[in-house]
Order: structure tokens, then C-alpha cells, then sequence
């Protein structure tokens, strides 16, 4: 898999705080060992939809609401933080997604 | 600051409670009982949840409560609280036996608490249902500290290669 651009990622939970900052983390480190640049950015629930970003990560409550307003080309849903398969295989196949789409 | 240290003595293990608001303001209160946030904090934290719904139940069995820095946070802690019966959430990874409340006063990464919470995240379940068999919360502290000390040693040993 190789792009120029590093895709786009932003971690989001209500708050854009603790569960957010965690799942940057997660993110950086599965991407950074899939060996996808990425740059990864935290948001709240009201900034989130507004940012420009290639994926969205993020819990399945927000996740809906994000679908409907945001601007985001991919909307990850994450159900259990703690599994890093779950989050790994739905945010590659999204990026999968990414290059099938662009032009 | 680690884990441990983070959550110094704020443990509270419980029977039962009426409905999730409870236990989040009960973990919220230890908080504030020590002087890591102020009242509002706890108001904070219970309102988030109404408004964005059950999120915070981020792994099976494991909810963490918390708010963000300018609702009231004066200190990095964390509080944790054992509901042995269960409570709902309204989520996918209901029932909830441990809830991990934390308050930051800045958004800074908390690097070291973070790893940590991966860890007990990665095996939620086990360490949940494990946690609600405990009656104390020195029984708790000392589970929490040879379970965060193995995991200390596994993953220095060998991580996951994919």
C-alpha cells in the first residue's frame, strides 16, 4: 500500500479528551506498524464532523451521528477499546476502502 | 504517573447500585474527596453521558467516567469502582462491574496511565469479573498490582508482531 499523503485520522469521543486520547494512541501504533503514514488529531463530539479527515474513529453512539452530518469519507465504529484486532482490522479495511475510492 | 499511583487509595467495591448515574457519581465523589476535582466535576461527568450517550462503557465489563479538564479537574487521579452485581449502561458491553473514573487538568497524554489502561482494556472481561469476586479494596489494589506487573514483564519480553 503505498500514497503520497499521510491519510488523514481523527480519534473522536464526547469529549475529545480520555477515551479520545486513547484511541489516538491505539490508532498510531497500528498504523505505524502496518507501516501507513498517518497523522492522527483528537476532537470532541461537536468538532469532529467539522474537521477534515479521511477516517474517523470512534465509539458506535457517535459513530451514527457522524455518518449523518460529518464529513469524514470513513466512520470506524469501535464496540471494545481493549481489542486491538477489532480496531486493526475495521480501520484497515477502511483504509482499503480509501485507496479502492480515490482517484 | 502510573496506574497505581494515580489511583492511590480511591477504591470503593459495592454490592449493588440503583442505576449507572450512581455509580458515576460515587467514582466522582472519590475524586472529590480528595481534592482532584471540584463538585461540578461529578455533575460533569454524569451529564456527558446522558447527553452522548453510553460511550463510556468502552471494553466489556469496564466503563470509564470522566469529564473534561475545564469542568473542574485541579489534579491527575483516578478512582475505581466495583458494582459486584453489575450495572447497565444501555451499552454493547453491558454489564459493567468496574468503572475507571479519571480527571486531567490539561489534555496531555498521561502516557504511562494510558499503556496501562490498554492492558486491563485488552482483557476486560477476565479482569472485570475477576475484580467484582473481590471483597476489599486492598484485595483489589493487590490484584490491580500483580496484574500490571506481569503485564510489565510480558510485554518487555515480547510484543505482538502484526
Amino acid at each position: 500500500m503505498s500514497r503520497k499523503q499521510p491519510i488523514r485520522v481523527v480519534a473522536a469521543c464526547g469529549l475529545g479528551t480520555g477515551t479520545a486520547l486513547y484511541l489516538k494512541m491505539t490508532v498510531e501504533e497500528i498504523l505505524k506498524k502496518a507501516g501507513i503514514p498517518a497523522v492522527v488529531e483528537t476532537a470532541d463530539a461537536t468538532l469532529a464532523p467539522a474537521m477534515n479527515a479521511d477516517i474517523i474513529v470512534t465509539g458506535p453512539d457517535l459513530a451514527e451521528m457522524f455518518r449523518q452530518r460529518g464529513r469524514a469519507r470513513e466512520i470506524v465504529a469501535v464496540t471494545n477499546y481493549g481489542n486491538r484486532a477489532e480496531i486493526r482490522e475495521k480501520l484497515l479495511a477502511a483504509i482499503q476502502r480509501l485507496e479502492g475510492s480515490t482517484p | 504517573m502510573s496506574f497505581l499511583e494515580a489511583l492511590d487509595e480511591r477504591i470503593r467495591i459495592l454490592e449493588r447500585v440503583g442505576s449507572w448515574a450512581e455509580a458515576v457519581r460515587i467514582s466522582g465523589e472519590l475524586l472529590a474527596a480528595d481534592g482532584l476535582v471540584t463538585p461540578l466535576y461529578v455533575e460533569r461527568m454524569i451529564r456527558t453521558c446522558e447527553e452522548l450517550g453510553p460511550y463510556i462503557a468502552i471494553a466489556p465489563g469496564i466503563a470509564i467516567p470522566h469529564a473534561r479538564p475545564e469542568d473542574g479537574a485541579r489534579a491527575f487521579g483516578l478512582s475505581i469502582v466495583v458494582v459486584k452485581e453489575g450495572v447497565s449502561f444501555g451499552s454493547h458491553n453491558d454489564p459493567v462491574y468496574v468503572l475507571i473514573a479519571f480527571a486531567t487538568p490539561d489534555r496531555s497524554a498521561h502516557i504511562e496511565f494510558l499503556r496501562q489502561l490498554a492492558e486491563i482494556l485488552a482483557r476486560s472481561e477476565e479482569i472485570a469479573h475477576a475484580l467484582a469476586r473481590l471483597e476489599t479494596g486492598e484485595q483489589a489494589r493487590a490484584f490491580l498490582r500483580t496484574l500490571l506487573q506481569e503485564e510489565d514483564s510480558a510485554s518487555r519480553s515480547g510484543e505482538d508482531p502484526s
